[in-house]
């Protein structure tokens, strides 16, 4: 059922291409907030264990982060905006599978976010073009990418259970909020007390952030932990996806079309 | 006889819900059992909240039941996989199935891969031929009207070519040019396959004149189910049903005075006392017809007290 995928896809893309509020809205916050951020709050910063060369440089892979944060936001709604308008429960009496359904939804949006995050990533060439290079972007984009499909994994499932726009935003703002900047984004775990740099190092986020700066020069070097959470992730956030839709439907599996 | 093309057996399904402060349980299909033939046209009546919308969902498998089961058969009895049973069949929701961003086209393609039909482009083109919406294929659903958006969604569901059409409430909000497409596809797609089958909840007598079969569900249980007029007459048994046809002016016919013609109700009692009855009430000018009730007036009528009695207890 490959061409229904396919199909699925190109209907995102369309609603995506119909809907440019959505994109304008993603960046735009995240450049108004790195304007404030780097340049407003930047002479009040100081990075602890962090060598990088500004402020500015280091916020990068958390505006990046936001970004892909945001994009999989307006993913998971369409969700809700599918259940909703019918298409969902047209879609669901098919013979796609629901992992068809699944990936339907996540895959184009993550790509765009992670296409977003990427033209985030690599303003890094305007601002300090000393520590990154082709193969880094390239790596801080397989990263976000991999961030990318584990958040909207999380939201999707959510999204799935939670039948109001408004409801889903709140949860969001409790989970998501505080997880991106819980991440890394805003200030290293080397300055974090105690009881605080262990929720940061038990969100995935963070070592995802980790990966993604890394590989552009705005933090040091990743280290195996953090890759190996950062691919793990989106699996098992993919899993968790999948058993929510299974439960919310009863025997229908994945390989059942 | 044709053989079963659906075998629901024991459906319950309960949902939690809120009613003021409490969560309360409310029992949609309380052990309900039904078998399904090939060619059968089924209308599924009821008061609303009787489950007929829950069971059409779990016939469509768009949620498992929480207790019993649905089959979809094969001719010889065997049960077919999900896949083959979604494919064979298509749905038309109270709600449109459409994507409101996208265009009808763009919708109806979206469709069609999903069942992976090949001739996508002309068998669109040809399901919209039918809906009487081919002029509007590039226009986005959320640009049509309300019963245009419908015909569209009989469009959709009918891209697949199913075997099986699942309805809820087809006609609900519709105009009348609108409902006259509906019926007029309906009726076209009956006499063309006799092995179209037809499901559809309803609360329309023009849809249910199309049913030769019809189950009445009451709280979640099978009430009634049968032919039309056997339910009627079962559910309606010693009662005859008085049809003023005509009624000339001038007359003083007691408690017919406020009646119209085309009026009818339905009585109790003796059937040559009731016509004894009617005789003289033509000797009076008032044209009245006894007959024993169908399903269709008999439901008609029900529908009827049954807003009385909401209108006297608001």
């Amino acid at each position: 059922m490959s061409s229904a995928l396919g199909e699925l896809i190109s209907r995102e893309f369309v609603r995506i291409r119909r809907q440019p509020t959505r994109i304008v809205a993603t960046l735009g916050t995240a450049a108004v907030f790195w304007l404030l951020a780097a340049s407003g709050f930047a002479g009040s910063m100081t990075l602890p264990g962090e060598d990088t060369s500004s402020y500015s440089v280091y916020l990068l892979p958390g505006i990046a982060l936001m970004v892909v944060l945001f994009g999989t936001i307006f993913g998971a709604i369409g969700l809700i905006q599918d259940r909703h308008s019918g298409f969902l429960q047209a879609v669901l009496v098919s013979p796609v599978s629901l992992w068809t359904v699944a990936m339907s939804k996540l895959l184009p949006a993550c790509l765009l976010a992670t296409l977003q995050g990427l033209a985030v990533l690599a303003s890094v060439f305007l601002i300090d073009g000393t520590g990154a290079g082709a193969a880094g972007l390239i790596t801080s984009t397989i990263a976000l990418f991999c961030g990318a499909i584990g958040v909207l994994s999380i939201g999707l499932a959510l999204a799935w259970r939670i039948d109001s726009v408004a409801g889903f935003h709140g949860v969001m703002n409790i989970l998501l909020l505080p997880a991106w900047v819980l991440s890394g984004a805003m200030f290293p775990v080397a300055g974090a007390s105690g009881w605080l740099s262990i929720v940061m190092k038990a969100n995935p986020l963070h070592w995802v952030h980790g990966c993604v700066g890394s590989g552009i020069g705005a933090t040091g070097d990743a280290g195996a932990i953090a890759w190996s959470v950062t691919v793990l992730f989106p699996f098992a956030s993919i899993g968790l996806l999948l058993l929510t839709i299974r439960r919310s439907h009863g025997r229908r599996g994945a390989g059942d079309g | 006889m044709s053989s079963t093309l659906l075998r629901a057996e024991g459906l319950r399904q309960v949902y939690r819900t809120r009613s003021g402060r409490e969560r309360v349980r409310r029992v949609a299909l309380d052990g309900v059992s039904l078998d399904i033939r090939r060619g059968q046209r089924v209308a599924l009546v009821g008061e609303n909240g009787s489950g007929k919308s829950t069971l059409l969902r779990l016939l469509a498998r768009i949620e498992e039941p929480q207790g019993g089961a649905v089959q979809h058969l094969d001719e010889q009895g065997t049960e077919v996989s999900r896949r083959e049973s979604a494919m064979r069949t298509g749905v038309v929701f109270q709600s449109p199935g459409l994507d409101r961003l996208l265009t009808v086209r763009e919708n109806l393609r979206a469709q069609a891969a999903l069942y992976g039909v090949t001739d996508a482009g002309d068998r669109v083109r040809a399901c919209a031929e039918r809906v009487g919406i081919a002029g509007r294929l590039d226009d986005r659903v959320g640009a049509l009207s309300g019963g245009l958006a419908r015909r569209a969604d009989l469009a959709r569901a009918l891209v697949s070519e199913p075997s099986l059409l699942l309805l809820d409430e087809p006609l609900a909000g519709l105009d009348e040019s609108s409902r006259d497409v509906f019926l007029r596809l309906l009726r076209e797609m009956i006499s063309r396959d006799p092995e179209f089958t037809l499901i559809m909840s309803s609360h329309s007598p023009d849809e249910i004149r199309l049913a030769d079969r019809v189950i009445v569900l009451d709280a979640g249980r099978v009430a009634e189910s049968g032919e039309p007029d056997g339910v009627a007459s079962r559910t309606f048994g010693g009662c005859e049903l008085i049809a003023i046809v005509a009624a000339s002016g001038g007359t003083e016919a007691g408690s017919l005075r406020s009646w119209r013609a085309g009026d009818s109700t339905i009585v109790g009692g003796d059937r040559e006392q009731i016509e004894h009855w009617a005789l003289q009430q033509s000797r009076r000018g008032v044209a009245v017809e006894v007959r024993s009730p169908d399903f269709v007036s008999a439901y008609r009528l029900m529908l009827a007290r049954s807003n009385e009695s909401e209108e006297v207890a608001a």
